[in-house]
């Protein structure tokens, strides 16, 4: 009775998922540890977390691959059972496990063909949609190829087009890039923004942040089971990313470096080895900057860089201290 | 059309499409045909060897003078006139069966019935044991892939995806078969089969490769520890059964079908189609189906009845197995049955195995006397049926902590302890042992109730005696509590830290059932000698001609003593399990 009142229906219903105390227990060990967790319809949600934080437990009880322990998940507002078949919510996932074993005695067209009618998918859309798909992920001249004779990045591309076959409305990716050389990573980085575009809502758990950081609107870090934080990316700039400068200078860097001691917005700074250059903490906003890149000027310093840059995902996740693996 | 056709199938039924697909290529249909070609042609032509040609000996039965040299062999064997015995044997051996007096209608029909007769046996081993093999290799084999995640996870019910395997699978074998069919139907209605004989065979033989099939999948799902040895194990055992019921339906035993072990008999083809084709074993006494009955109703009266029984058996038996199947297709961690299935599996048992152990003989009419020949095999059926329930439905140590944990936390559950005990998924099991021990109880204790009992020298009397239907009761309260304390020590087992706890508990079980009995046999202390030592093992009812009633009484008296201790520890390790993380750091453990 508790956990319904928890969980009104009118706000489950604009969310495209949401958990209420989602437990999962092996033994003694909890691997995911009460989460409430909330995603809006249309984000990509980057999952972040050590190994064994639980993320991927928590992606395979979203997928039904996996039967919590105790607590509720709602896909759309509606409950989501595994012990069902829920052909309806089972049309909305679609699910990438971080091993994607396929069929190697089928061709490439077959393969989405044969999952296709899975998700019962009628001609003549089935036809359109695998040609869709297929172009989407660029496998379209490799259609009538044998599976086994694939590399692994289009195994990896053929698999997330399985996934996404059945035009689900949440898309759920455990670890896609792991084992990709950058070309397969960028090819992926954009058939997920595309998916986005399409609308569709994506949940994806990476070790790789600067793609996530790339990709996500929102972000959830996880340690040893529990989702410490579960905050949209701007937020999580703004509250914990610092703003930095970086300057560079042609004249002497002690000066440059006195003249920036004094200067009240600048907490810290960090002296670039090799290179006449210095990176500065910069706690002001960018009317701040300005003034100080004026005052700079104002006192003859040869300046031949000024520019400001944000600390990235992998610093902040590092900063926040969340190393610790379950 | 073709296109269309495909279409319609992989519309109808995905999973079939997708197995087709990766069997019915070009290559393997070729071999599939040809081999049942060739199949076809070998057995044609094994006995065309024995095509009547111009050295037809006289004598044999294809010759229409056969009568009149037999009766001339009669009369000469007769008169003991050996001249005249070897003149004949020279004449027979010297001369040949003319053309045109061989008996050419029968010598066909003959051999038209040879042919239909080895095919169906063909048939059979073909369909059942090589099918199941492709069977449990093939989802053996997505088990370990993982693929079979991706299709339970696509909103196909578990009856299509699992209907699929079982069609597309073993296609190629039923191609083999269905191209050897119109031979064999050929040959059957040219050996003047009566064609609703023909198509009562064909039902029954896949109403076998349903269940056999269904079993096949389910065993597939379940055995996943076996790795890459359980096609092996399961198609190996179906030919084992197969064979040993064929030599057991091929020699004639009056009482082989008339006690509870005919239900197992009843899941071979032999007996049935032996009924319809009485060529193919050649009893000198008729089908032994003729005689057998069903809580007394004559079911071997006619074709129909047998037939009929025969599928309903069948379809009984694989409707159960899929429901298991479709529990195990969902959820891969779920015991076979849920608790309301086993009792409704155990209900079933008994009603087949005490409608078989109750017909009629030739010469006993008495009905106490058909349980008396029948208690040691349906005791021993029900051991093996309750020790296996305890195998199945005993839960594991992490389902019994889920369940001990968070059970209060469940929105559904405001069930109170004892109707959890007795429905949910992940209680531990003993409540539900002790009602499927319940009811497979009843059946005696009717029969106790009603009738007769056996007395200390096996003959049988009317009961007069009241201490031998106590001590009979005794036994059972006796034999039910031992079975509660196995269930009881299963349970602890299950419910220890170490990964090996099943193999513990089937050793542990194992040694406690059958070390006492043959410590005691090999030592040479037996059960009329000491019955009080015999009391405390897992058959006592061998004892119980014996032993005193204070004997059994004191016996079991100790064992409802130790069931109570081990219960005692058993709730205490549910509860346990059941703390929470905090609970358990603050008590240090």
């Amino acid at each position: 009775m508790l956990i319904i009142s928890r969980t009104p229906a009118a706000m489950v219903k604009e969310l495209a998922i949401c958990t209420r105390g989602l437990t999962k227990q092996f033994d003694r060990y909890i691997a995911v540890n009460d989460v409430d967790l909330e995603i809006q319809v249309g984000e990509v949600y980057g999952l972040i977390g050590p190994n064994g934080a639980g993320k991927t437990t928590l992606i395979r009880m979203l997928a039904t691959a996996e039967e919590p322990t105790t607590g509720e998940i709602y896909i759309n507002g509606d409950r989501l059972l595994r012990d069902k078949s829920n052909p309806k919510l089972k049309r909305c996932l679609g699910y990438l496990p971080d091993d994607y074993p396929l069929y190697e005695d089928l061709t490439v067209w077959d393969y989405l063909d044969y999952f296709a009618r899975l998700y019962r998918l009628r001609e003549p859309r089935r036809t359109q949609r695998l040609h869709e798909v297929l172009e989407l992920i660029q496998l379209g001249n490799k259609r009538h190829s044998q599976i086994s004779t694939l590399s692994r990045g289009m195994k990896q591309r053929l698999s997330l087009a399985r996934t996404i076959i059945h035009e689900p409305i949440l898309l759920l990716l455990d670890e896609p890039v792991s084992g990709l050389d950058p070309i397969a990573r960028m090819h992926f980085r954009e058939i997920i923004k595309a998916l986005q575009e399409a609308g569709m809502t994506v949940i994806i758990s990476s070790h790789v942040l600067s793609d996530l950081a790339e990709l996500c609107t929102s972000v959830g870090i996880m340690e040893l089971g529990f989702l410490v934080e579960s905050t949209s990316l701007q937020q999580l700039y703004q509250r914990l990313a610092h703003q930095q400068i970086m300057l560079s200078t042609l004249g002497n860097l002690e000066t440059l470096l006195s003249e920036l001691k004094h200067h009240p917005l600048v907490e810290e700074w960090e002296v670039i080895p090799g290179k006449n250059s210095v990176r500065v903490n910069f706690s002001g906003k960018e009317e701040d900057s300005a003034e100080l890149l004026r005052s700079l000027i104002q006192a003859r310093i040869p300046l031949t860089d000024f520019h400001c840059i944000q600390e990235d995902l992998e610093s902040i996740f590092l900063k926040l201290g969340h190393k610790q693996a379950s | 059309m073709m296109p269309n056709l495909i279409d319609k199938i992989g519309d109808w039924n995905p999973q079939l499409l997708r197995e087709l697909k990766g069997r019915l290529k070009f290559f393997n249909v070729a071999i599939a045909v040809a081999t049942s070609l060739l199949l076809q042609l070998v057995v044609f032509l094994y006995q065309f060897r024995e095509f009547p040609n111009d050295q037809y000996p006289l004598f044999l039965s294809y010759c229409h003078l056969r009568q009149v040299y037999e009766l001339q062999q009669k009369e000469v064997y007769q008169e003991s006139n050996q001249s005249k015995i070897a003149d004949l044997r020279s004449f027979l051996s010297k001369n040949f069966c003319p053309q045109n007096e061989i008996d050419w209608q029968l010598w066909w029909r003959d051999h038209w019935e040879y042919i239909f007769l080895t095919f169906s046996v063909i048939f059979v081993f073909t369909l059942l044991v090589a099918g199941t093999y492709l069977l449990i290799n093939d989802l053996a084999k997505e088990e370990t892939r993982g693929t079979l995640n991706f299709i339970r996870l696509s909103p196909q019910s578990e009856t299509s995806i699992l209907t699929g395997k079982l069609l597309g699978v073993p296609s190629l074998i039923y191609l083999v078969v269905l191209v050897a069919v119109p031979l064999h139907l050929w040959a059957g209605l040219s050996a003047k089969i009566a064609f609703s004989y023909i198509l009562s065979y064909y039902s029954i033989l896949a109403a076998s490769c349903i269940f056999f099939y269904s079993a096949a999948l389910l065993f597939g799902l379940v055995s996943r520890w076996f790795s890459g040895f359980q096609p092996w194990l399961g198609s190996g055992s179906v030919f084992l059964f197969l064979f040993t019921t064929m030599v057991l339906a091929s020699s004639y035993n009056r009482h082989g079908l008339n006690n509870s072990t005919a239900w197992f008999r009843l899941f071979n083809p032999w007996d049935t189609t032996n009924y319809l084709f009485p060529n193919l074993f050649h009893i000198s006494n008729g089908s032994p189906l003729k005689n057998y009955q069903f809580f007394y109703l004559p079911l071997g009266i006619n074709v129909v009845s047998v037939v009929s029984f025969h599928l309903l058996n069948l379809g009984l038996c694989s409707h159960g197995i899929w429901q298991a199947l479709k529990r195990c297709f969902r959820n891969p961690q779920a015991s076979i049955i849920n608790k309301k299935q086993s009792y409704l599996l155990v209900a079933f048992c008994q009603l087949m195995m005490w409608g078989f152990a109750l017909q009629f003989g030739k010469d006993d009419y008495r009905w106490d006397e058909q349980v008396g020949q029948n208690y040691i095999l349906l005791a021993l059926y029900n051991l093996v049926l309750i020790l296996s329930l305890i195998a199945v439905l005993s839960p594991h140590r992490q389902d019994v902590q889920d369940w001990a944990r968070y059970r209060h936390q469940e929105v559904s559950s405001h069930k109170s302890v004892w109707q959890d005990l007795i429905w949910a998924e992940k209680s531990p099991a003993l409540v539900a042992i002790a009602i499927n021990l319940t009811i497979a109880t009843i059946p005696w204790l009717v029969w106790l109730s009603l009738t007769f009992v056996i007395d200390a020298n096996g003959v049988k009397t009317l009961l007069s005696n009241d201490i031998d239907r106590f001590k009979a009761l005794l036994v059972i309260a006796l034999s039910i509590s031992l079975m509660m304390i196995y269930a009881t020590i299963a349970q602890l087992i299950l419910l220890l830290k170490t990964p090996k706890r099943s193999f513990w508990a089937i050793g542990t079980l194992g040694a406690a059932i059958f070390l006492p009995p043959m410590i005691l046999e090999f030592i040479g202390i037996s059960s009329w000698k000491y019955p009080t030592v015999w009391m405390f093992t897992t058959f006592p009812w061998v004892a119980i001609e014996h032993a005193g009633l204070i004997t059994i009484f004191m016996a079991l008296l100790a064992d409802l003593s130790v069931l109570a201790l081990l219960n005692f520890q058993l709730t205490r390790q549910v509860r346990l399990a059941g703390e929470s993380a905090t609970k358990a750091l603050l008590a240090r453990r």
